[in-house]
């Protein structure tokens, strides 16, 4: 028997999504998964850096059908001028994927518009547009290391883990690009943010050539290339901030696909019936391999110190119950599932259902064919609905948002708002700032609210005739009717609440990435790792493409 | 200029809003003039042209005052936003007859409403603007007459087509944006961003740690 998905009241707290980490159906690892189904090749026809950095190179993957290339640009960027902030102006590298292998041409004129990034225009042979900084601490160590015949301090590589880290990477649409819809038809780009990984990716791949070409250079006749083991171990970093915070509340239909394929893989293994010996022999690998991940997670936050502790007290938990508690009998996941709801922290229940579906590829892996969405197609609004059934579907969806008192400062206590001089969303407080006017429909929770308390007083009839008088209801109505198909759409929370952490919503995001090692800065921002771990591309052909997220046990990291 | 259709959508988007439109009609009017533009329209001229003449006016004055009856606005000329969402969330009146609107300001942009209203029926539309028809599907769009010939202003009907007709339009992957439309919207979408504060700009994004390390 199958079991029925969490209740979206439970899964769809801030704090929960919160704590949400990768699994087998991120998008980095949907994407290593393709790339190595189907034999992707290789190539880098051009890199001509020269000894300050600058230059260019381009990066290929040729695909069953179509070939994509990162070209990078690379830069002497002045110390001073180096931020990560998204109202930068300059940067170390900038990247832009290509549809297919760029001419001459093309390179010229992308270098005249990708290394000024939102100052410059791209078209439509164009998929993203992103740049990357280099990290201070190690970028100079690797390269003064290697070229002095040496190999980087490894603890220092473990620590940073990154190379260089993005500071955006601008996908669908964005400064001219070619929109998602163009390519989204393409195997290899139906799951979400492919273009975007595959971008990344390859910018791994450029970012560790980069320094051991520049090593080279320095001293041609000592330098040495990296160790591959430490290779291994460095991701590229990524800075997010606000302005990715409001994408889950923006996609409603999309959020709800992520989510349900997840929730969905864990059903299928809570339900399974028994438990293949070697599929608990490998879960319980598993186990340990995110005991190591835990320890080597480091974060100064004081929230994200207090949920490591909890994480690795939850692991150190889990792994005593395991002993004590052998995976066997009748549905004996869901056994140790109903186990972890009673005895875990949010954290530890999270980071156990990315545990327990992993030894399950053949059972969950198809589920990524689900997590694209048709956004079009639920925009229209059904202005037939009666208004008493609309009425009942928030009563049923929107309980959690109906008993708060909208009115009170803390309920009401935040903006979402763009600023004018960064045009980038931005939080504010309501009562401390002049930004009510420029608020964003960005709280669907007091939004319907609202709605519910006019709709008491509305005449039976069809939706139509209500928003023909109450147009500033519209919004929430069409989110109404989307929420009542796709339970996981909303998040289930109060998004402008003064104790509202934006870090969860940026986790929530980044763990359907496939990011790791989240390291919140602020309460708005966070700094992460993608693709530690991970194979480079020419490796896919020989290795696991699928088993790098977590550290191995031989004290690798 | 080239632009992608999310773009403007994006643009167009918060030009209404920056009109004083809701947010529920700002996305509309998204999406209408992103649809408009994926039939190669230009919707941006048409959207720049509302903004400026219904500018300030309230949402009331705009929208068809009662749908029993030809539609028309007590404020003058009707908005094809506002009464294109009724007509999408109207829709199954077309089955009880013709929806006759009176004096529809820029009326081209009915038409993005109009293909999701013949969405819902899962029946052409037929729409009429002055001396051009369109048929409407739910995928497609066909036009009889000549679109030069398209009024600024115009009466408009809707009603069922019983079979598709007129010379199909071909889908546009991208949207071409004279300067001065792009300048105009941009200019109306600057209405929704907050001007900056000292608190704000140390504030709202959270900075203050250091980013180069």
């Amino acid at each position: 028997m199958t079991l029925p998905l969490r209740d979206p009241n439970t899964v769809m707290r801030l704090s929960r999504l919160g704590a949400s980490h990768q699994n087998r159906l991120s998008f980095m690892r949907v994407l290593l998964r393709r790339l190595k189904a189907e034999n992707w090749r290789f190539d880098r026809p051009v890199f001509k850096i020269d000894a300050q950095g600058v230059g260019h190179a381009v990066y290929c993957a040729h695909g069953p059908a179509h070939s994509y290339s990162l070209i990078a640009f690379a830069h002497d960027l002045p110390p001073e001028m180096r931020s990560d902030r998204v109202i930068a102006t300059a940067w170390d590298a900038t990247f832009t994927l290509f549809d297919g292998i760029p001419t001459t041409k093309d390179i010229e004129r992308l270098r005249a518009n990708v290394p000024r990034q939102e100052a410059g225009r791209v078209t439509q042979t164009e998929l993203s547009v992103s740049r990357a900084n280099r990290s201070v601490r190690l970028f100079a160590h690797v390269v003064e290391r290697l070229a002095a015949g040496r190999q980087p301090d490894a603890q220092t590589i473990t620590d940073v883990g990154y190379l260089m880290r993005t500071t955006a990477v601008y996908g669908s649409g964005k400064l001219g690009a070619a929109d998602r819809e163009a390519t989204a038809g393409r195997p290899e780009f139906r799951a979400p943010f492919q273009i975007e990984m595959l971008s990344v990716f390859l910018t791994r791949a450029f970012v560790l050539d980069l320094v051991e070409h520049l090593a080279a250079l320095r001293a041609p006749d000592t330098a040495v290339t990296m160790d591959p083991t430490l290779r291994r171990r460095l991701g590229i970093g990524n800075s997010t901030g606000l302005g990715m915070a409001p994408y889950l509340i923006n996609h409603p239909a999309l959020l709800n696909n992520w989510i349900t394929a997840r929730e969905t893989a864990l059903a299928r293994v809570r339900s399974l019936p028994h438990a293949a010996p070697d599929r608990v022999a490998a879960f319980h690998r598993f186990v340990a391999r995110a005991r190591l991940n835990a320890d080597l997670w480091q974060s100064n936050h004081p929230a994200q110190q207090v949920k490591l502790t909890a994480l690795r007290a939850d692991l150190a938990r889990l792994e005593g119950h395991l002993q004590g508690t052998p995976i066997s009998g009748v549905q004996p996941w869901n056994a140790l599932w109903q186990w972890a709801e009673t005895a875990l922290s949010e954290e530890g229940q999270e980071q156990l259902l990315a545990l327990m579906i992993e030894p399950y590829g053949d059972l969950v892996d198809d589920l990524s064919d689900t997590l694209s969405a048709d956004e079009a197609a639920r925009f229209a609004i059904d202005g037939a609905m009666p208004v008493a059934t609309l009425r009942t579907l928030i009563a049923d969806h929107y309980d959690w948002a109906l008993d708060q008192d909208w009115d009170s400062a803390e309920a009401n206590a935040r903006v979402w708002y763009v600023s004018e001089e960064k045009l980038e969303p931005r939080l504010g407080e309501r009562a401390e700032e002049p930004i009510e006017p420029y608020e964003q429909p960005l709280c669907p929770g007091r939004d319907a609210a609202r709605l519910f308390a006019d709709l008491k007083n509305a005449a039976d009839g069809p939706v139509a005739d209500f928003l023909l008088r109450h147009p500033q209801h519209r919004h929430i109505v069409r989110r109404v009717q989307i929420t009542a198909v796709h339970p996981y759409a909303e998040i289930r929370d109060n998004t402008i609440a003064a104790q509202m952490l934006p870090i969860d919503l940026l986790r929530a995001k980044l763990a359907c990435f496939g990011a790791g090692h989240f390291d919140p800065r602020s309460d708005r921002w966070v700094r992460i790792n993608m693709f530690r771990g991970a194979p480079f591309p020419p490796d896919l052909a020989h290795e696991d493409a699928d088993d790098w997220t977590l550290p191995t046990l031989e004290g690798g990291s | 200029m080239s632009w992608s259709l999310n773009e403007l959508e994006a643009l167009a988007r918060k030009a209404a809003r920056g009109r004083g439109m809701t947010w529920g009609l700002a996305e509309e009017t998204g999406r209408a003039t992103r649809a408009l533009c994926g039939w190669g329209m230009d919707a941006p001229s048409a959207l720049t042209k509302l903004l400026q003449l219904q500018d300030g006016l309230a949402h009331d004055a705009v929208a068809p005052a009662r749908t029993a009856g030809p539609w028309r606005a007590t404020g003058g000329a009707l908005c094809p936003i506002a009464a294109g969402c009724c007509l999408n969330d109207f829709a199954t009146m077309l089955r009880s007859g013709p929806i006759h609107m009176h004096s529809v300001a820029k009326p081209l942009l009915l038409l993005g409403f109009v293909q999701m209203a013949a969405r819902r029926l899962g029946q052409p539309v037929r729409l009429t603007i002055g001396a051009v028809q369109f048929c409407v599907t739910g995928d497609d769009m066909a036009v009889e007459g000549d679109l030069p010939d398209l009024p600024d202003h115009s009466d408009v009907t809707a009603a069922l087509a019983d079979a598709p007709f007129g010379t199909a339009l071909i889908r546009h992957s991208r949207a071409d944006v004279s300067d001065g439309a792009a300048a105009i919207l941009t200019a109306f979408a600057h209405r929704t961003y907050a001007p900056a504060t000292e608190a704000s700009r140390l504030a709202g994004a959270g900075a203050g740690l250091s980013d180069n390390d």
